[in-house]
C-alpha cells in the first residue's frame, strides 16, 4: 500500500531539506500566519501545523516569526460611510502621487486616521509635510476598499496652508520626480508621450484612460507601476556605474543603498519598489562580498524586513504581487550562471518560459485585483519587458546627461527613447485588440492561493542556491 | 504512481479551477446578495465568508408563510445553518411576517431593530413568539457600523418625520462588500430619503426600490446622489397596489438604470465584482 506513495514521500523529504536550509523563510511563512491570526479567528494556526511537524529544528525561529507577527497584526481600518466635516491638521504618510491635474496623498490626522485626500498639481506636497486643512471626511469611492488602507476620502472645501515641512529626503525625492518629469515634457514637445515618466517614476497622470485599458487586457500593467523590475534595471544601471569606482565595496554599497532609497521615494516609495531595492542591496551585497545568494532567503528577509517597518502592507496588493512574481522567478527560473552557459536559442525558450511562469503566477492575484485575465499576457510581456528595461535605462541615462547638457540629453532621448516608447505603446495597443486578450473573472476567495501555492512549490525542482 | 509533480500540478489545476471557474460554480460565492422571491414583501440575504445576514424576513398570512415555505427553503439550499444576524427595516407585516417562521427552523444569533418599533405593537407579537425568546435583540437609537465576515453594514437611523406611517421609520442599510455597494432603504418614503442625503449617502451600484417601486419612493434626487447601475423591485407578481409604480420606471429609465423584478426574475443573486455587482445564476 505503501509502495506507491514511496518516491512521493521521498521527494517530499528532500523539499523539507531544502527549506529547512532556509529559516528566513521559515520565519516568513510563519510571520504570515501571524499576521492572520486574529483576522482569521486562528485559522491561520493550521499553517503552523506542517511547520511544527516538518521543521522542529528550527522552531526557535518559526516561534520568532509567529509572534512577530501575532504583536505587529494591523488592525482592521473602519470605513467611513457618512459625511463629516474636518478642520484641522493632517500630516502626509505617504509620497504623493500625480493623477490627472492633482498630487493624491494619505494624510493622517492627529488620531491616526487614515485618509485619501488630492492636493492641487501646482502644490510642492512631501511626504511627512504637515498641512492645515478644512474639508469633509467621505466614502472612498466604490471598488477601491479592498485594497485602499485609508478609512475614506478627505474633500478639501477650504484653503490648505503649510505649517510644517517633512524631512528633507522626501523633499529632494519630491523634486528629484519633478525633475524627470519636466525633462520629459520639455524634450517631448508635442506632449504625446509621457509614457517615459509613468515606466520610470509611476507618474501615470499623462496616460490616457483607454491605454490604461489596454495595460490591464494585456497583463502589463505592472510596467506602469513602477514594480521592482524597475528597480532591478536602476539597480543593475548603477551598479554598472560605480563598479569601476577605486573605493571599497562597502562604500560602494553605501552609495547604492543612498541612490537606490533616493529612486524608491522619488518613485512613490511603494511596497515593491522598497522590497526591490533591499532585495537588490542583499544581492549586491552579496556579489561584492563574495558570498553567495540563495533567492528566496533574500525575498524573504526583504519582504520580513518591509513588513516589521510597515506591517499594513501585508494587505498591499502590490506587495502580493512583487512576491509572486519574484517568488516564481526565484523558484523556476535557473541561476544566472546555468543562464550564461546556455546556447541563444536555450536562452530564448528560458525567455519564453520565464515569462510563462511569471504570468502565471501572477495570473490569480491580478484577476482578484482587476476582475480580468490576460490571456496574452505573457506573449505580450515577452516583446515588452526586453523594451521597457531599455527604455528606462535609456530615458534615465537621457535625463542624467541632461544636467550637464541640456540638448544633448534632449536629443538622446528624442532619438533613442521615443522610438521605444513607441514601440511599447503599439506592441500593447496592438495586443489588447485580440478579441480573447483577456477574460473577465468574478471575485473569488483569496483561500483559493493556498493550493495554488502549496501546488507551486511541490513543482519545484531546487537546482542551484544562487539566482 | 504519484509523485511530488504530479500532486503539485494537480493542486496547481484545483485551485485555477476554484479560481476561474467561481462564477460559474453557484456555491463558491463567497460573497453574494439574494433578494429573494417571497410575493409582496421584503427578503435579502448577504452572505460573506460563511456569514448570513438577512434583512426582513418575507410576508406571513394566515394562509400563507413566506418566511417558512420559501425563504428558508432556500437557506437550506444555500448551505445557510445559522443567521448571524437578522435586521428588521420596520414591523410591517410583509416585512417581518416571515421572521418567526424562520426563526423556528434556522438559529438566529442576534436580531437589529429601531429603538423607535421597541413597543410596536406587531413586533410586541412577533419577538415574543417562542422561537425568538432567548434571540438577543439590539435596539438602534443611532446610526452603527458592523461588519460580518467581510461584509460592512452601515445602519442609518433617520430621525422621525412627525408622521405615524411606520415606513418613515425604515432602518436604511448600506452594504460594502469588496468594494462593492448596496443600499436597501426598506419602505423609506422620498421625504426619508432627502434626510438621507443630507447624511453624505456615498455612491451604490446596487439599489433594492424603497417600497417595491412606490411611486412616493426613489427619488430623482436619490438617483442622482447613488448613480446604481441596477434596481431592484422586491414585488409580488399581479400585486393590488400596482408595484412597481410606473412613475418610478419612468425615473429609472430616464436616469438608464436596468431595472430587475423578483416577480418576474425569480430570486436574483449578486456578486460583487470590483465596486460593481454581477447577476450571477
Amino acid at each position: 500500500m505503501a509502495k506507491p506513495l514511496e518516491p512521493l514521500f521521498r521527494e517530499l523529504e528532500e523539499l523539507r531539506l531544502e527549506l529547512e536550509g532556509r529559516p528566513a523563510f521559515l520565519v516568513f511563512l510563519a510571520f504570515l500566519s501571524g499576521c492572520g491570526l486574529i483576522p482569521s479567528g486562528g485559522w491561520s494556526l493550521l499553517a503552523i501545523v506542517p511547520l511544527f511537524f516538518a521543521f522542529r529544528k528550527q522552531i526557535l525561529f518559526w516561534m520568532a516569526g509567529l509572534i512577530l507577527g501575532t504583536v505587529l497584526s494591523p488592525p482592521p481600518v473602519a470605513r467611513i460611510q457618512e459625511k463629516s466635516s474636518y478642520s484641522g491638521l493632517v500630516t502626509v504618510s505617504s509620497v504623493p502621487s500625480l493623477v490627472r491635474d492633482s498630487l493624491s496623498a494619505v494624510v493622517a490626522t492627529p488620531s491616526g486616521e487614515k485618509l485619501r485626500t488630492t492636493f492641487p498639481a501646482a502644490m510642492v506636497v512631501s511626504r511627512g509635510d504637515v498641512f492645515q486643512v478644512k474639508g469633509e471626511k467621505i466614502a472612498l469611492s466604490p471598488g477601491a476598499f479592498a485594497v485602499e488602507e485609508a478609512a475614506g476620502r478627505l474633500r478639501l472645501t477650504g484653503g490648505v496652508k503649510l505649517i510644517r515641512e517633512g524631512p528633507a529626503f522626501w523633499r529632494w525625492a519630491t523634486l528629484t520626480r519633478q525633475s524627470f518629469v519636466d525633462f520629459v515634457r520639455r524634450s517631448d514637445p508635442q506632449d504625446r508621450q509621457m509614457l517615459a515618466a509613468a515606466l520610470c517614476f509611476n507618474v501615470t497622470s499623462g496616460l490616457e484612460p483607454h491605454f490604461y485599458e489596454d495595460l490591464r487586457r494585456t497583463g502589463t500593467v505592472h510596467i506602469v507601476s513602477t514594480s521592482g523590475l524597475h528597480v532591478m534595471v536602476a539597480a543593475g544601471f548603477l551598479t554598472l556605474l560605480l563598479l569601476p569606482l577605486p573605493i571599497k565595496p562597502e562604500f560602494k554599497i553605501g552609495i547604492l543603498a543612498g541612490l537606490l532609497a533616493l529612486y524608491a521615494a522619488a518613485a512613490g516609495f511603494r511596497p515593491p519598489i522598497v522590497r526591490a531595492a533591499l532585495m537588490s542591496l542583499l544581492f549586491v551585497g552579496a556579489y561584492l562580498f563574495r558570498r553567495q545568494s540563495d533567492g528566496l532567503t533574500t525575498l524573504s528577509v526583504a519582504s520580513l524586513i518591509y513588513l516589521i517597518l510597515f506591517p499594513r502592507t501585508i494587505q498591499d496588493l502590490g506587495f502580493w504581487l512583487s512576491i509572486f512574481a519574484v517568488g516564481s522567478l526565484v523558484l523556476f527560473v535557473p541561476s544566472a550562471r546555468a543562464l550564461s552557459n546556455m546556447t541563444w536559442r536555450e536562452k530564448f525558450w528560458q525567455t519564453v518560459k520565464t515569462s510563462l511562469v511569471v504570468s502565471l503566477a501572477t495570473a490569480p492575484l491580478t484577476a482578484w485585483s482587476f476582475g480580468e485575465a490576460s490571456l496574452i499576457g505573457f506573449v505580450i510581456n515577452l516583446v515588452v519587458v526586453p523594451l521597457v528595461d531599455l527604455a528606462i535605462v535609456v530615458s534615465l541615462g537621457a535625463w542624467m546627461i541632461s544636467w550637464v547638457l541640456p540638448n544633448l540629453g534632449s536629443f538622446v532621448y528624442q532619438g533613442l527613447a521615443l522610438p521605444l516608447l513607441w514601440l511599447i505603446e503599439f506592441v500593447i495597443n496592438g495586443g489588447s485588440r485580440f478579441p480573447l486578450a483577456s477574460v473577465s473573472v468574478s471575485y473569488f476567495s483569496l483561500f483559493w492561493l493556498i493550493p495554488f501555492v502549496v501546488g507551486a512549490f511541490l513543482l519545484w525542482r531546487p537546482r542551484d542556491r544562487s539566482l | 504512481m504519484i509523485d511530488r509533480f504530479k500532486l503539485g500540478a494537480g493542486l496547481v489545476i484545483f485551485a485555477s479551477v476554484g479560481i476561474f471557474g467561481s462564477q460559474a460554480i453557484p456555491w463558491s460565492h463567497v460573497n453574494s446578495l439574494s433578494f429573494l422571491s417571497v410575493g409582496q414583501g421584503d427578503a435579502t440575504l448577504v452572505r460573506s465568508e460563511g456569514k448570513a445576514i438577512l434583512i426582513d424576513g418575507g410576508p406571513a398570512t394566515p394562509s400563507f408563510d413566506a418566511g417558512a415555505r420559501l425563504v428558508v427553503p432556500w437557506l437550506k439550499r444555500t448551505g445557510v445553518r445559522q443567521i448571524d444576524l437578522f435586521v428588521v427595516t420596520h414591523p410591517d407585516q410583509d416585512h417581518v411576517g416571515g421572521l418567526p417562521g424562520i426563526a423556528r427552523q434556522i438559529p438566529i444569533r442576534e436580531i437589529v431593530i429601531r429603538d423607535d418599533f421597541r413597543s410596536h405593537p406587531v413586533w410586541q407579537a412577533v419577538s415574543s413568539e417562542p422561537a425568538l425568546r432567548g434571540v438577543p435583540i439590539t435596539y438602534l437609537k443611532q446610526g452603527r457600523t458592523r461588519k460580518i465576515g467581510e461584509a460592512n453594514l452601515t445602519f442609518w437611523v433617520l430621525p422621525a418625520l412627525g408622521t405615524k406611517d411606520d415606513n418613515d421609520l425604515s432602518l436604511v442599510t448600506l452594504i460594502e462588500i469588496a468594494g462593492s455597494r448596496a443600499l436597501l432603504t426598506g419602505d423609506l418614503p422620498s421625504t426619508g430619503e432627502q434626510a438621507l442625503i443630507r447624511k453624505g449617502l456615498p455612491p451604490a451600484s446596487l439599489l433594492k426600490l424603497g417600497h417595491h417601486g412606490s411611486s412616493t419612493s426613489t427619488s430623482v434626487e436619490l438617483l442622482e446622489v447613488i448613480q446604481p447601475e441596477t434596481a431592484i423591485a422586491s414585488v409580488g407578481a399581479t400585486n393590488n397596489y400596482g408595484h412597481p409604480a410606473w412613475q418610478t420606471l419612468q425615473r429609472l429609465r430616464r436616469a438608464g438604470i436596468r431595472l430587475k423584478r423578483t416577480d418576474r426574475d425569480g430570486t436574483l443573486t449578486f456578486v460583487p465584482n470590483y465596486g460593481r455587482w454581477t447577476l450571477s445564476r
